[in-house]
């Protein structure tokens, strides 16, 4: 057992470390002193390795989807097939609207739902947005189950990264190809339809989208969290996707919808971001008519990062207690 | 009596023939029941699949019948002619999927040179796939039936929905001959869901599926024509909705020539392919 005089004299010396200048009088004096010198530094070291967390994060999760990308880089036709095959879709939708409505697709039913009559616009519009949901269904959702097919996920699980920054990186990987599918698409579409967009029609439609593809990373954790347990993901993606598609305003509004699904609807930052896109693009409505939109967007995006943070934390825990990481 | 013999033998393999496609079915129904909430999700899924097309049809006319539909059908019932177009569709298009792919599953569980040195027809296996996968989208195909029939409950005949299913029945004829086609290709491509995707979505739009082809574009309607999946669609829809006249028997009839020209192009593209890869000696090739 030390004395007195011992740990005051360590004490001494340890401050004498961090601040060579303090004179120290008394046993209290030094407490004090303690905590005035050392406060500022403990918070600059905080935040500096709270910055420095950050950028490895970031670094960790730009690594992860260079590496996605270069993985579709190596396949250009595949880029070129999942640009084209949305816009086949489109097609059959297109000749039944015509043989429903006749040849303009004008329909005044479709306008009092959706508050236009241009069913074209309204369809494309839903095609090109709903590659985000795709891709954090297909992509994110499913990165860990392709690692696991690829043999990757035990060297990646080894890394000493945070198994956050990985899902994350996988999300930015699929965000990307989505934008490319996007900007592919919409200019074909072009061809056939003459978009009324503002400069800034473009620059708030992309901060929307940014806002409903965060909410999405989130779902897509939740996702991931549900596979990493459950491993065959073919089941459960092909419902979630169905489920999504029809309760989602892509290629009619949910006023159509019956009150149940509505409210599946609701839940999904994808529905509100679409209506708000398709209100900028469709309409001449000014955009602080559309702010609750980006109101409830950030609010849903925040429950769905929380709620895939914490799901995707509890799966990983259970996972490596169960020992079935590896399992196939 | 030599002749006799043979003609014993003949049919001696045919019947062997069937036992191995029934085998090669039977073995893919254990590995499906291993995984039950996929066995009943695909069995369901084919609703949910329909789904979309008729709440966009809904929310265009706001509700179920559309005068436009009638002058160009002579139907304004669009959840029936919709529904109809696409569970005849669905069937096809998933036994096609399924039929075409059935080699490459082998691959994929290490069974397909097990499999090929097995003294049987290629022709009989990717038929023991495709009898399974009859089997198993039967299952949807008779819950939507069942949708179907309710809703046009009272206005169709017993007999005309007999016919209706020749239609079909003949239809998975045709959809044996473009598998065998798609098969060599998977053969050689390995990965080549592409071709199968797009040749899918590519007999979707030129088939009247969820309208007529009067709504499509000239160019199309010529490709519609030369479809044998159109006289499938029209004869089977047609059937149930409007009854059986000397219209449906020549469907039928231009369906059933054109079903053996492809399967005769499908066994012999098949061959071909085969024999160019075994030359090659890249079969096995993963």
């Amino acid at each position: 057992m030390a004395s007195t005089e011992e740990v005051f004299e360590r004490k001494q010396t340890n401050l004498k470390e961090i601040t060579p200048s303090t004179e120290i009088t008394s046993e209290g004096a030094f407490r004090d002193n303690v905590i005035v010198q050392e406060k500022p530094k403990k918070i600059i070291k905080i935040v500096r390795a709270g910055l420095i967390n950050i950028r490895y994060s970031i670094e960790t999760a730009l690594v992860i989807a260079k590496k996605e990308i270069l993985m579709i880089l190596r396949y250009p036709w595949e880029i070129i097939f999942w640009t084209l095959m949305p816009l086949m879709w489109l097609v059959p939708f297109v000749f039944q609207g015509q043989a429903l409505v006749g040849s303009a697709l004008q329909s005044e039913n479709f306008a009092n739902l959706a508050g236009t009559t241009n069913v074209l616009e309204f369809i494309f519009i839903g095609a090109l947005m709903w590659n985000i949901v795709d891709s954090a269904i297909w992509g994110a959702g499913n990165a860990l189950r392709w690692e696991q097919h690829s043999g990757t996920l035990q060297y990646l699980w080894l890394a000493p990264i945070s198994r956050i920054n990985l899902m994350i990186g996988a999300s930015l990987g699929s965000t990307i190809w989505s934008l490319i599918e996007i900007v592919g698409q919409f200019a074909l579409l072009s061809i056939f339809v003459s978009w009324q967009v503002t400069f800034v029609d473009v620059v708030v439609t992309l901060l929307v989208l940014v806002l409903v593809i965060i909410g999405l990373y989130g779902f897509s954790f939740a996702f991931a969290a549900v596979i990493l347990v459950f491993k065959e993901p073919g089941v459960f993606t092909e419902f979630v996707d169905s489920a999504l598609y029809i309760c989602s305003p892509v290629r009619y509004p949910t006023q159509v919808l019956p009150n149940w699904a509505k409210w599946i609807a609701w839940v999904i930052p994808f529905s509100w971001g679409l209506s708000a896109v398709r209100l900028l693009l469709m309409t001449n409505d000014s955009i602080i008519s559309m702010l609750y939109m980006v109101g409830i967007i950030a609010a849903i995006d925040f429950i769905f990062w929380i709620g895939g943070y914490f799901l995707f934390l509890l799966a990983e825990r259970k996972t490596l207690k169960q020992g079935d990481l590896g399992a196939f | 009596m030599t002749e006799h013999v043979t003609k014993q033998r003949k049919v001696k393999r045919f019947f062997g023939e069937l036992r191995a496609a029934w085998a090669i079915a039977e073995k893919r129904w254990r590995i499906e029941l291993r995984y039950p909430l996929s066995l009943l999700y695909f069995s369901v899924a084919p609703i949910l699949w329909i789904l979309p097309q008729l709440i966009y049809g809904s929310a265009l006319i706001g509700g179920r019948f559309s005068e436009q539909l009638q002058s160009l059908t002579g139907t304004n019932d669009v959840w029936v002619y919709t529904s109809l177009g696409l569970v005849f569709n669905m069937f096809v298009g998933i036994t096609l999927w399924s039929t075409a792919y059935g080699i490459r599953r082998e691959e994929w569980t290490g069974t397909f040179e097990i499999m090929y040195i097995t003294p049987i027809s290629r022709i009989t296996m990717i038929f023991g796939n495709a009898l399974k996968s009859i089997m198993h989208n039967g299952i949807g195909l008779l819950m939507q039936m069942g949708i179907i029939i309710f809703w046009y409950w009272g206005l169709f005949k017993f007999t005309d929905l007999l016919i209706a299913l020749l239609f079909l029945l003949v239809s998975l004829l045709l959809i044996q001959g473009l598998a065998m086609v798609l098969s060599g290709f998977v053969l050689w491509q390995k990965q080549g869901y592409r071709a199968v995707m797009f040749l899918e979505n590519m007999l979707a739009i030129i088939t009247p599926v969820t309208y007529p082809i009067v709504t499509m574009p000239n160019y199309l309607q010529y490709l519609s024509y030369g479809n044998p999946l159109t006289y499938g669609i029209e004869g089977f829809r047609n059937a149930i909705m409007f009854g059986t006249d000397k219209m449906t028997y020549i469907y039928l009839g231009v369906l059933v020539g054109l079903s053996i020209i492809i399967i005769i192009v499908g066994i012999k593209s098949f061959a071909a392919m085969e024999k160019v890869l075994r030359s090659k000696g890249t079969i096995g090739q993963y």
